[in-house]
């Protein structure tokens, strides 16, 4: 399979529904905590290990503001999906998918000769996910 | 001529990794595919909807831009499908919004022709 741009990308609610013209979706980060397992006895270098559980990034999704759409409400935890663009010729678009939440939402600057862009963060809470599905 | 429009919802699985390494999870929400003849009885997914629950009881279809493309008697009949295979009243549809054309100035203009 090709190598693709993220155009196309798109961001879907389980719940709440409603869509967006997202400019930007970043993707999350998981990151897994070191824990120092040095002691008194330890020689040349500090020794560690990884630790139990991965911790999961908010990532800022970025939109162009539309006044009929508004941004996506701070309700409870629902499943959120980021669709990959689709490949040519594919069935399905790889998708990470898993439940969350928004944490934040910016409504738009308003400034003459600049278009408004509002933002809004997402969680992962990790119910479900978040999980890699791909592409087919 | 009518041409038969079928219509079935997949699992959404996706991989997780946990303590054991990667398994297989199920997001409870489905991939909502369709073919007919048109499509070389390929099926093609237009969207999500999640599994109907007591916190989400009438779960929104989330049609991607597949879906936003078709004509609205076929979105139609591909939601009535869906409805009928989760039993729901009603559905509410999302999908992608129409890109904005900007629209190009026309070179063919003859304004500067002579008389």
């Amino acid at each position: 399979m090709a190598i693709d741009t993220g155009h196309g990308a798109t961001i879907t609610f389980g719940t709440q529904g409603g869509t967006w013209r997202c400019i930007r979706i970043p993707g999350h980060a998981e990151t897994r905590p070191v824990v120092d397992t040095t002691y008194l006895a330890t020689t040349t270098t500090r020794t560690n290990m990884p630790g139990d559980l991965k911790e999961c990034s908010t990532f800022t999704v970025q939109v162009q503001f539309q006044g009929n759409q508004g941004l996506p409400t701070l309700t409870t935890a629902e499943t959120i999906t980021i669709t990959h663009p689709l490949a040519s010729g594919g069935a399905t678009a790889a998708t990470v998918a898993g439940t969350g939440y928004v944490t934040r939402r910016k409504y738009p600057d308003m400034e003459t000769n600049a278009l408004q862009v509002a933002e809004f963060d997402i969680q992962w809470d990790g119910g479900t996910g978040p999980t890699f599905t791909a592409a087919t | 001529m009518t041409i038969k429009l079928e219509v079935k919802l997949d699992r959404h699985l996706g991989i997780q990794e946990t303590a054991f390494g990667p398994v297989e999870v199920d997001l409870r929400q489905y991939l909502v595919m369709a073919q007919n003849e048109f499509t070389d009885f390929r099926w093609v997914h237009l969207g999500y909807i999640c599994e109907p629950s007591d916190k989400n009881p009438n779960p929104p279809f989330n049609g991607l831009e597949q879906f936003r493309v078709l004509p609205q008697s076929i979105k139609d009949e591909i939601v009535q499908r869906v409805r009928e295979l989760l039993q729901l009243p009603t559905i509410k549809v999302h999908e992608p919004l129409e890109p904005v054309v900007v629209a190009e100035e026309d070179e063919t203009d003859d304004d500067d022709v002579d008389a």
